[in-house]
């Protein structure tokens, strides 16, 4: 079955070793291998963002990197989001805002804004259409997750600062 | 009836969606999400050919892959009474035409630690 690499990745924090098919996408090693199931595929070649998860921190689609390619790396999930029992501002502003409603992109929206915020603490909405141009949703539009944004944005003003994206 | 100005009870207040928790903390369960034990997952092998009779198939060497339960060809899934509506059975009329379905389980055992 082809070649097999042992590979090490730093996932939610906790390191992972993982033998793997050099074809093996980064998607199937979290949801078949690392049982991380909120890790979404939607169309499996990297377009419609609902496998976002972030590598070192930046929002990459998880179906066109391969395991092999994470070796050595961090990955954040979106079980790595918030704390134990506590939602991300992120996470709440989605729920406050209504930015939701069948959740199958959430995670990978959540995710993507979470890089924005960690990169730029005050988007415009130029900069929000833009951070969330490669997520794509089916049912509830984009104006509330714009909305939401803006909102988790507030918040973390309010807080400390931005978060500490995929560390 | 509340008079006319007075706040409604509940119509008009924001409010909490409750299943909005799970969906935002990755835990939503969808189809792709659950693999009940035993589980098989259908792979269907396609035509080489543009247009061909099938005069036999050995499916011996599908067999030997690590994981393949079983190899069901359209005549055997006719045979079972199932109608083998994707599956071709006397002929092939197109590249990619699936002639053979192979029914295999997790092909591999998880390693991770």
């Amino acid at each position: 079955m082809g070649t097999r690499h042992r590979i090490e990745v730093v996932v939610n924090g906790r390191l992972r070793v993982c033998e793997t098919a050099g074809r093996t996408s980064l998607a199937d090693l979290l949801r078949d291998d690392l049982n991380l199931t909120g890790t979404h595929l939607g169309c499996e070649h990297g377009v419609c963002g609902c496998c976002t998860v972030l590598l070192d921190g930046e929002p990459v689609r998880s179906c066109i990197i391969l395991a092999a390619q994470a070796d050595g790396h961090n990955v954040t999930t979106i079980e790595g989001v918030g704390q134990p029992g506590g939602l991300s501002p992120v996470q709440e502003a989605f729920c406050q805002a209504h930015a939701l409603q069948c959740g199958y992109c959430t995670p990978g929206m959540v995710l993507a804004v979470h890089a924005l915020l960690a990169a730029n603490p005050a988007p415009t909405r130029d900069d929000i259409d833009d951070a969330l141009g490669g997520n794509i949703c089916r049912c509830t539009g984009y104006v509330q997750i714009r909305e939401a944004v803006e909102l988790a944005a507030l918040q973390y003003c309010s807080l400390a600062g931005p978060p500490d994206a995929g560390q | 009836m509340p008079a006319s100005d007075a706040r409604p009870r509940w119509a008009s207040r924001p409010t909490r969606i409750r299943e909005d928790r799970r969906f935002v903390t990755g835990r939503g369960r969808y189809v792709a999400d659950i693999t009940p034990p035993g589980t098989l997952h259908v792979g269907l092998v396609t035509s080489p050919h543009a247009h061909a009779r099938i005069v036999s198939i050995d499916p011996a060497e599908a067999l030997e892959v690590d994981g393949v339960a079983c190899v069901l060809t359209g005549a055997e899934l006719a045979k079972r009474g199932a109608e083998p509506a994707r599956v071709r059975r006397d002929e092939v009329r197109q590249p990619d035409d699936p002639h053979m379905a192979t029914l295999a389980g997790r092909v591999r055992p998880s390693t991770a630690q």
